[in-house]
């Protein structure tokens, strides 16, 4: 009994440790440069966060706000990080540094607090600034939550509305066949089927749009839906639709405001394995989407990584951002995806 | 209210299956009917086709006098109950009860005053806000039949409803239920395979087998009077005795001859059984008609031996075998009998029906 109690605990606490270390790792990581990522690439963030305080140098580089409202700046570029410039308005200076020459350096020390406090936010967050300005990671921010909540959305309301009908609808010789057909939809994957999918989309015009991509997503999600919430609605007794019959509701009504309410369980379940899925997948939008406006997150992820150069830093930022919206999922529905899966599992 | 009429109505399941044969009921209105029969007798599927839940395969059901067959059943204007309630299990106990007035639009202060008026006569006021889950299975029946009340509908439809409750419970709903009849003034269809709820609920009885209706009638005219030897067996608790006798003639009277014992047919029946001399027939005689007399002449006794006595304490169940057939008597509970005790019993032959052995149906007394 101990040794069971102790082997079982050994495997759980070695699978926690699996699955969390590398979340822990990637966390950390995102604070640390590119430079720092490649000489070791498990060593503790140093130089965003503890060694702040290195020197900057006037740059010539522009502005790109004073090109815009035409006020006065003064380019700081910092000497260790390439690239990392602050644009500081001339006249939050003290007047000893508006007018310093290009080439000289200044010592971070040498800043009012005000700026230098800035500056050290700014320098701890580079990544994650860098990463969502240079990947344009807002927008593809936005089009995941497109992709997610508009597929989620019609997933449920049409795999539902097909599970009404195979389980509670009278057409018993070919609701099974139907359900079946459908359910083998699931043994499908996306990158399996990439190819000839392409050739489709683009022969109806629907590569590079949000529709394309959405109604793939959607197909691929019917079949878990139809398979979940027809063996859930089988357990529905027939005698209380008809007893909704009764009191005046059509198929519609019934469907709606019985059945629907009464299949939240699997609903939840199958809108969480749905939506997280379509948040993490990436070949489909890689494959698809060649205009910046269709992309999403993990295709911005990607992004940072060329052939030429690999900016690890904003890579794992850019990671951070696309994993926090998940954990919050999972960390508010937690008891929800665990009941929901087993649920289906069971009365599925 | 409203007035239901079933001609000759059948159903045939995709299969071939014919669960109702040319169902012939009329139904007036503010009647309370019971459908009673064993199970599979086609009671239910009757019910379901009044109801619209089923399509008829033939024949023609009207309501009010209008024909009805292909209308579904939202319009039909009909409340049902269901065997398992069928309440909805993610809406409160109002919300249930409300349900169908929403769906026709009702305006919310008419609904407020129907499922208050019906919580009253069902004393659920305290339920309103709980949820099924929350309900004892007594409670869940009141709130179905609340949901029903609620609508004011045209007919009634009750499929089964007590079979879920525990006997003490199932007596009380059944008297409240009744009552309910009674203060609703309202047309009711109710099914049961209990033919004790058929007795005391039902205005008239509808006895089924096999899909076919055996007899329809008021519930003592199917006691006394039973046109066939199912709906005998059927009716009544405990249920009559059947003794397969032959029919002679000899000293200008009739004779049943049970094998075991000879007994003079005297009174109603002596005319009705001369065609049936040197045939078999049933003689069914109910437990109460069987009186025990030691002292009985001969010739108009049946005796027998006694096997199982159970004093119920009002009366007394006797089970005696004759030999070849065994009777239940029922007797007073002061009479003392033990096991093996010889015993004689006079069958009251004003109450004794004689059934056809061939046809099963009970010999005409005209």
């Amino acid at each position: 009994m101990t040794i069971q109690r102790f082997i079982s605990y050994f495997v759980f606490i070695l699978w926690t440790v699996l699955t969390v270390t590398p979340l822990v790792w990637m966390s950390y990581s995102s604070f640390k440069t590119n430079a720092e990522l490649t000489q070791d690439i498990f060593s503790m963030p140093s130089e965003l966060v503890f060694k702040t305080d290195h020197d900057y140098m006037v740059s010539s580089f522009p502005s790109p706000q004073t090109l815009i409202d035409g006020k006065q700046r003064i380019t700081l570029e910092s000497s260790k990080i390439r690239g990392f410039r602050h644009f500081i308005l001339v006249d939050r200076l003290p007047t000893e540094f508006q007018s310093l020459p290009v080439g000289q350096t200044v010592g971070l020390d040498q800043l009012p607090f005000g700026l230098r406090n800035e500056i050290l936010w700014k320098t701890l967050f580079y990544n994650y600034t860098s990463a969502w300005t240079r990947g344009n990671l807002g927008p593809k921010f936005l089009n995941s939550l497109f992709y997610v909540v508009v597929s989620t959305t019609l997933i449920i309301m049409f795999s539902m509305m097909a599970s009404f009908g195979f389980s509670k609808m009278q057409f018993p010789r070919w609701s099974k066949f139907l359900a079946n057909l459908i359910a083998v939809g699931y043994l499908l994957s996306i990158p399996a089927i990439i190819i000839p999918l392409f050739i489709m989309l683009s022969s109806l015009g629907l590569t590079d749009t949000h529709l394309g991509i959405t109604l793939v997503y959607v197909a691929f999600g019917l079949p878990l839906g139809v398979l979940l919430g027809q063996g859930y609605m089988r357990g529905i007794p027939d005698s209380i639709i008809e007893s909704a019959h009764m009191d005046g509701a059509g198929h519609w009504r019934s469907f709606l405001s019985i059945v629907m309410p009464m299949t939240v369980p699997v609903i939840i379940t199958v809108s969480i394995i749905n939506a997280l899925g379509i948040w993490n997948e990436f070949l489909l939008v890689l494959v698809m989407a060649s205009s910046e406006s269709t992309k999403s997150l993990p295709v911005g992820v990607f992004s940072f990584a060329s052939q030429t150069s690999i900016e690890l830093g904003w890579q794992l930022a850019a990671l951070v951002i696309a994993v926090v919206p998940t954990m919050v999922v999972y960390f508010r529905f937690n008891k929800r995806i665990t009941q929901g899966v087993v649920a289906g599992a069971v009365k599925g | 209210m409203a007035t239901v009429e079933l001609k000759a109505v059948s159903k045939v399941y995709d299969g071939g299956v014919q669960a109702v044969k040319a169902a012939d009921i009329t139904i007036q209105d503010k009647e309370f009917v019971v459908l009673v029969g064993p199970s599979g007798c086609g009671k239910t599927t009757t019910l379901r086709m009044v109801a619209g839940l089923e399509d008829i395969s033939s024949g023609d059901l009207f309501i009010d006098g209008k024909r009805v067959n292909d209308m579904p059943p939202k319009d039909r204007d009909i409340a049902m109950v269901f065997q398992n309630y069928a309440l909805y299990p993610h809406m409160t106990v109002y919300d249930n009860m409300a349900f169908g007035l929403k769906i026709r639009k009702m305006p919310k202060e008419d609904i407020q005053k129907r499922v208050d008026e019906a919580a009253g006569i069902l004393e659920i006021h305290e339920l309103l806000e709980r949820r099924p889950k929350q309900l004892s299975g007594g409670q869940r029946q009141r709130v179905a039949v609340g949901r029903a009340i609620v609508r004011h509908p045209k007919v009634f439809l009750f499929d089964e409803p007590l079979s879920n409750l525990d006997a003490k419970l199932r007596v009380q709903m059944r008297a409240e239920i009744s009552s309910l009849h009674t203060r609703l003034q309202a047309t009711m269809i109710y099914v049961t395979h209990d033919q004790v709820e058929a007795m005391t609920m039902g205005d008239k009885i509808v006895v089924m087998k096999g899909g076919i209706i055996q007899q329809i009638g008021d519930p003592l005219t199917l006691y006394n009077k039973p046109v066939n030897r199912f709906v005998a067996g059927f009716i009544g608790s405990p249920p009559m005795n059947f003794l397969s006798t032959s029919v002679t003639e000899s000293g200008g009277k009739i004779w049943i001859d049970e094998g075991t014992f000879k007994m003079a047919i005297e009174g109603r029946y002596a005319e009705p059984l001369k065609p049936y001399i040197g045939k078999n027939v049933s003689f069914g005689i109910r437990p109460e008609d069987l009186v025990y007399n030691m002292d009985a002449a001969e010739g108009s006794f049946i005796p027998a031996a006694a096997e199982v006595i159970e004093p119920l304490g009002a009366e007394t169940h006797l089970y005696v075998n004759t030999g070849k057939h065994q009777l239940i008597a029922r007797t007073a509970p002061n009479i003392h009998f033990s096991v093996g005790d010889k015993v004689k019993f006079v069958p009251n032959l004003d109450k004794a029906v004689f059934f056809d052995a061939e046809t099963e149906q009970a010999i005409n007394l005209s």
